[in-house]
């Protein structure tokens, strides 16, 4: 029977630079069709949890102790005549083990706070003498820096910044103000109108040139506003409205002036049916602004009052989102808290799993609800 | 921060195989070896034996893994993963290719180097280090007995 001597290194190696990962059966099969670099990055600052990040997914690193020891053994080469060989190179008592996780995108917006794009403000970038001493404190953010800052993926952090209305001017990530993007919004609808172009082939070069000269809005701004809420054909030059996306967001942006004095439904839809214009009119639906808004019955009449309660602004910690929802409201219908918590959950099992945790469900006749866990 | 994981150069000519012996763990270049607890040494253990390792093929081709270190005897077993690890080793990455050096001054004085030289080392510990996955393992060996102690061996071990 062969036998293999099992041997310390002789020379000196540096014990504590392996790492046992352990992979998921989705990314054990992304590293083994890859034929060259699949571009995975552990990512985080010195006070974070680190993730691991593939092009398109994060997932929180954790570290599991084991009771065991585990060996790390490599062979040495044969030497004729003497007998097999192996070496020690590490002794570990730890695995990582890695959990599919939301992307921690939050940062974003407490970086680029100040760097908001607002109507009128713009000059401001091009006066250089005037705010030469303002301009050097505020630095620049740009699409390297979020890579590097954020904690996930590239693609991820890319479809945030759509999401997000991040602008990209001169190479500088610059949020969009909620209200100039609802201005420029209801701007492109009157146009297309005015100008009677089809909204899934209309001009992008007539749009973005009658929006810069007669309401000062930038070429570049205007086109990526397009970008956002449909698709540019660029070599055709033809923008194709997403008409949901836009009947959406000009809702938001009625909505988000009833923060604390709610709005009648009728009057509301009836504000967004005008806003949108004839052509939409039919697309207006509440269902549209699910997770950002409540309802609640008006004390002197059937209708119901609706109030801007965007998920957006919650916090990104369970715990936190939870004492949050539970002080605007005793307690949620499970539908209605649902679209409140599906940003931070990787999928149904995590949300029920949250919901499990932070909550206590309840049923009556109108159906289940939930309340806090802890009064 | 940044750490990028590497794929390493497939079938890199350095690294040998898995001798004969131990073929049925796979055919990465590395294999993994659980205890329980931990192998103490004392003194000076570079380049020392530890044990020998045999893995018994005639048992219902499963596979019969003892290990003897000194007077002692560990039956073990191969472990199939449930779910595969990847070894990750930290590469301190080679030295980056000298940025032009700038040429020796003749006649200045030297300030100029020492000033640069703290500098470029800083950058450089930043951006170094990576992890490079080394293999993909499946099965690993387990010796989660007791040891039992070999009597009668003595004799022939010494020789």
């Amino acid at each position: 029977m062969p036998e293999v001597e099992i041997r310390f290194p002789a020379d000196q190696v540096c014990s504590g630079s392996f790492r046992l990962l352990e992979l998921p059966p989705d990314l054990c099969r992304l590293i083994e069709s890859s034929v060259d670099d699949p571009s995975l990055m552990i990512k985080g600052g010195p006070e974070d949890d680190a993730v691991l990040c593939t092009s398109d997914k994060t997932y929180n690193i954790r570290s599991v102790t084991l009771s065991n020891s585990v060996l790390v053994v490599s062979p040495v080469p044969h030497i004729d005549g003497g007998e097999d060989q192996v070496i020690i190179q590490d002794s570990l008592n730890e695995l990582l083990e890695l959990v599919p996780a939301v992307p921690k995108l939050h940062r974003m917006n407490v970086m680029l706070q100040e760097h908001e794009w607002e109507e009128g403000y713009e000059e401001e970038d091009e006066d250089e003498s005037l705010e030469g001493i303002f301009k050097a404190k505020r630095k620049r953010f740009t699409l390297e820096d979020a890579q590097i800052e954020l904690q996930a993926s590239e693609q991820e952090i890319a479809q945030a910044l759509k999401e997000k209305h991040m602008l990209i001017i001169d190479g500088a990530l610059r949020p969009l103000s909620p209200t100039y993007l609802h201005k420029i919004l209801e701007l492109l609808l009157m146009h297309l109108v005015s100008l009677s172009q089809l909204h899934d082939a209309a001009s992008v070069l007539e749009l973005s040139r009658s929006l810069e000269y007669e309401h000062e809005v930038r070429r570049e701004v205007t086109l990526q506003v397009m970008r956002w809420f449909g698709e540019v054909d660029v070599a055709d030059e033809r923008w194709k409205m997403d008409v949901e996306k836009v009947v959406r967001q000009v809702g938001l942006g009625i909505l988000c002036q009833h923060k604390t004095d709610p709005i009648s439904e009728d009057e509301f839809i009836a504000k967004w049916n005008t806003a949108v214009g004839d052509t939409f009119a039919s697309h207006t639906s509440l269902k549209l602004l699910t997770g950002n808004y409540l309802c609640a019955p008006s004390p002197f009449s059937t209708s119901t009052k609706l109030s801007y309660f965007p998920c957006a602004e919650l916090p990104t910690d369970p715990a936190m989102r939870f004492a949050d929802l539970f002080l605007t409201r005793e307690r949620w219908k499970a539908e209605e808290i649902v679209p409140y918590l599906s940003d931070i959950a990787v999928d149904t099992k995590d949300l029920d799993k949250l919901l499990l945790k932070y909550a206590r469900a309840l049923t009556d006749k109108e159906g289940l609800w939930f309340t806090a866990r802890a009064r | 921060m940044i750490i990028p994981l590497t794929l390493p150069a497939k079938s890199s000519p350095g690294s040998p195989a898995l001798p004969p012996a131990l073929a049925r763990l796979g055919s990465s270049e590395l294999f993994l070896l659980e205890l329980q607890g931990e192998l103490e040494v004392s003194g000076d253990k570079h380049g020392q034996l530890v044990g020998r390792l045999t893995i018994d093929d005639t048992n219902d081709g499963k596979g019969k893994p003892t290990l003897r270190i000194g007077h002692h005897l560990l039956e073990g077993k191969i472990v199939s993963l449930p779910k595969p690890l990847a070894v990750l080793q930290r590469v301190c990455a080679p030295p980056p290719p000298p940025p032009a050096p700038p040429p020796p001054p003749l006649d200045e004085n030297g300030d100029g180097d020492v000033d640069i030289q703290p500098n470029d080392t800083k950058d450089d510990d930043k951006v170094a280090t990576s992890y490079a996955i080394r293999t993909l393992i499946r099965k690993k060996i387990v010796f989660s007995k007791r040891p039992t102690p070999i009597v009668g061996l003595s004799a022939k071990m010494s020789s």
